[in-house]
C-alpha cells in the first residue's frame, strides 16, 4: 500500500461498514482517530488508498480506490491501537481505580465482544443518552460476522459507534466486582 | 547469491525492504506494481518474492495466485508482506499459495531470517492453509535463578508464537507459588492450573480452564493463592502437558525457580528447553550447577539451549567469558530493553506495546528457532 506523505501523521485502519470491510490510509494529523471520529465539526472522513473487501470475504480485495470519503454515522466501528482509542492527552496507562466491564454489542451484520474500563459504576442510560461522543472505546475487541461466525477481527481497540449498536449489554465478572 | 523480487507500490517501503535484504547479503530486484512485479517473475525467475497486498490494479493475493499458476514461477518461495494483519488475511495469503505472512511493520532481522529460512526449505515443503504450525511442541523456560526473565521470555515468547500461528499456542505457568504470567498479560483468570490439578483432567475440561488473550494465546495461569502441598503431583502435570500437546501447537512452560518433581516432570516432558541466565557471576555459577543437576536427571542436554538475557543496561560479563565459564555457546541473547518495565507495568507484553523494539525481535528470532525446532 503507498505510504502516502508519512510525516503528516498517515497511519492504515480497518473500518467497518455496514456489509464492507475498508482498509485505508488516514491523515491523523497527530490526533487520536477517537479525536477525528467524535470531531463533530465534520461528519466524513477523509480517505486515502482505501481497499474495499466484502465482510463475508474480508480477506479478498473487490474495489480500491485512491481517494473516498466515509461518512462517520454508517461506520460501525473501527480497529485502533491502544493509544488511537483515547482522546488526545488522556491514554491510560493503567487500569488502576477503574472498573471493568465486558460488553457485547449487536451491529449491524456484526456482534463485538470486549472490555471497558469506567470509573465508578457503570450507567448505562448515562453513558448511552447523556456522554456526548458517538464513539466510544472497547478494549480486547473481538468482532464476529453474526451469520458467518469463523470470520472474526480482534484488536487491541475497537472504536464503535454507539448510535449503530441495537443491543448494548454489559457483565460485571465476579472476580471484579469490586474495583481493581 | 539469491536473487529477491519485491513487489510494492510504495517507494519508501520498496527502498527499506531492498536496503534490509542487501544487508542480509541477497542481490535484490525491485518491481513498483502488481503487473511489473509479474512482468520480471516471468522473465526472470528469482529465488524468492517478498509481496505486498494492497496495491492498486493486480494486488498481491492476484499476483500470488498467478504465480502459482505458471510452472516458471510455481515453485518460488512467496512471503506476503501487508499491514493487512488479522487472521483472516494470514488465512487467505496461505489460500493462495504464500508460504509465509508477515505483518509490516517487520523487524530487519525477522525478515532475514524468514527468507533463509525458506531458502533452506527443500522444495515443495509449501505448508498447507490447515497445517500452519507442522510440529506439536513443548518449550519449557527456566532457571533456578528468579529474576533473570523467566515469565517475561515464556508469555513474549507465546505472544510470538500465536502472532506466527494464531490461536493455536497455551501458555502454562507452573509456578505455583508466585506465578505473574497472568499479570504479564493482564489476563483475570477464572480457573487456574492449581484447580485443575487438583481435579479431574479430561481435554474438555483442560480448555475450560485456559484464559484467552486479545494476542490469540490460551494461558492456563497460576494460583492467586499457593496451593497446599501435595495437591498437585507429577503424573498430573504429565498428562496436563500430553493433552495440552495433542490441542496445541505449541506450548510454552513458565517453570518455577525450582527443580522438584513438578518441573522435573514438565522439563521431562518439553521438547525444547530454554535456559535463562543473566550476564552476571551468580547467573553463570546456578547454570551451571543447573547443566549437571539435569543430566544428572536424565534430561537430555541437547534439548537445553543457553538464552543470555541482558537484564541490565550494562551486563557485568561479557558473552566469551560466559561461555567459556559454561564451556558452551550462547544460543540466543536478548537485549536489554528499558520499556520492558512498563510493558511488564501496564500488563502488555513488549510483542504487542513495542513490537519493533531490538528485544521483539530477538524474542521472534527465538520464536522462529524454537518453531524450525533449532
Amino acid at each position: 500500500m503507498a505510504q502516502l506523505n508519512i510525516g503528516r501523521g498517515f497511519q492504515v485502519y480497518d473500518m467497518f461498514v455496514h456489509n464492507y470491510r475498508v482498509s485505508a490510509q488516514v491523515d491523523t494529523r497527530h490526533r487520536t482517530m477517537n479525536d477525528l471520529l467524535n470531531d463533530k465539526l465534520t461528519s466524513y472522513l477523509e480517505l486515502f488508498d482505501s481497499y474495499v473487501s466484502r465482510a463475508d470475504q474480508p480477506g479478498r480485495i473487490v474495489a480500491h480506490y485512491p481517494q473516498a470519503m466515509l461518512r462517520k454515522d454508517g461506520v460501525s466501528f473501527v480497529i485502533v491501537p491502544e493509544d488511537q482509542s483515547r482522546p488526545s492527552g488522556q491514554r491510560a496507562y493503567s487500569y488502576i481505580g477503574r472498573s471493568r466491564y465486558e460488553a457485547f454489542l449487536a451491529l449491524p451484520y456484526f456482534e463485538v465482544k470486549g472490555e471497558m474500563f469506567i470509573h465508578g459504576k457503570l450507567d448505562l442510560r448515562h453513558f448511552l443518552f447523556r456522554e456526548t461522543e458517538q464513539f466510544f472505546p472497547i478494549g480486547a475487541g473481538k468482532a464476529r460476522l453474526a451469520l458467518a461466525s469463523d470470520i472474526t477481527f480482534e484488536g487491541e481497540a475497537f472504536l464503535v459507534n454507539k448510535e449503530r449498536a441495537d443491543f448494548f449489554g454489559v457483565t460485571e465478572p465476579p472476580s471484579m466486582a469490586t474495583r481493581i | 547469491m539469491a536473487t529477491v523480487l519485491i513487489i510494492d507500490d510504495d517507494p519508501n517501503t520498496l527502498r527499506l525492504i531492498g536496503y534490509m535484504l542487501e544487508r542480509g547479503g541477497f542481490e535484490v530486484q525491485l518491481a513498483g506494481d502488481g503487473e511489473d512485479g509479474l512482468a520480471k517473475a516471468f522473465k526472470q525467475p528469482p529465488d524468492l518474492i517478498v509481496l505486498d497486498v494492497m496495491m492498486p490494479g493486480v494486488d498481491g493475493y492476484q499476483v500470488c495466485e498467478q504465480l502459482r499458476a505458471n510452472p516458471r514461477t510455481a515453485p518460488i518461495p512467496v512471503i506476503i508482506l501487508t499491514a493487512r494483519s488479522q487472521r483472516i488475511d494470514q488465512q487467505t495469503a496461505l489460500e493462495v499459495g504464500a508460504d509465509l505472512y508477515l505483518p509490516k511493520p517487520v523487524a530487519p532481522e525477522e525478515l532475514i531470517a524468514s527468507v533463509n529460512e525458506l531458502l533452506s526449505r527443500p522444495p515443495g515443503t509449501r505448508p498447507s492453509v490447515t497445517a500452519e504450525a507442522p510440529t506439536r511442541r513443548l518449550i519449557s523456560v527456566f532457571s533456578l535463578r528468579g529474576g533473570v526473565g523467566v515469565t517475561s521470555l515464556a508469555t513474549n515468547l507465546a505472544v510470538a508464537l500465536a502472532q506466527q500461528y494464531g490461536d493455536t499456542v497455551s501458555l502454562v505457568d507452573l509456578s505455583l507459588t508466585a506465578g505473574h504470567a497472568a499479570i504479564m498479560l493482564n489476563v483475570r483468570p477464572r480457573h487456574t492450573v492449581a484447580h485443575l490439578l487438583a481435579g479431574e483432567l479430561d481435554s474438555q475440561t483442560v480448555k475450560e480452564h485456559l484464559s484467552p488473550h486479545t494476542s490469540g494465546v490460551r494461558l492456563l495461569a497460576a494460583p492467586h493463592i499457593p496451593p497446599l502441598p501435595g495437591v498437585a503431583t507429577a503424573d498430573a502435570v504429565e498428562r496436563l502437558l500430553g493433552i495440552l500437546k495433542s490441542q496445541y501447537s505449541y506450548t510454552v512452560i513458565d517453570t518455577p525457580s525450582s527443580l522438584d518433581e513438578l518441573t522435573l516432570s514438565a522439563l521431562r516432558a518439553s521438547d525444547q528447553i530454554l535456559l535463562v541466565l543473566s550476564p552476571e557471576v551468580l547467573s553463570v555459577q546456578t547454570t551451571l550447577v543447573t547443566r549437571q543437576a539435569l543430566q544428572s536427571r536424565s534430561i537430555a542436554l541437547d534439548k537445553v539451549h543457553l538464552v543470555l538475557n541482558q537484564v541490565k543496561p550494562k551486563p557485568a560479563l561479557p558473552r566469551k567469558a560466559i561461555e567459556q565459564a559454561l564451556k558452551q555457546s550462547i544460543d540466543l541473547i536478548l537485549p536489554y530493553e528499558e520499556k520492558q518495565a512498563l510493558a511488564i507495568f501496564k500488563g502488555e507484553p513488549l510483542l504487542i506495546s513495542e513490537p519493533t523494539s531490538p528485544l521483539a525481535s530477538a524474542i521472534k528470532a527465538v520464536s522462529a528457532a524454537v518453531s524450525a525446532g533449532r
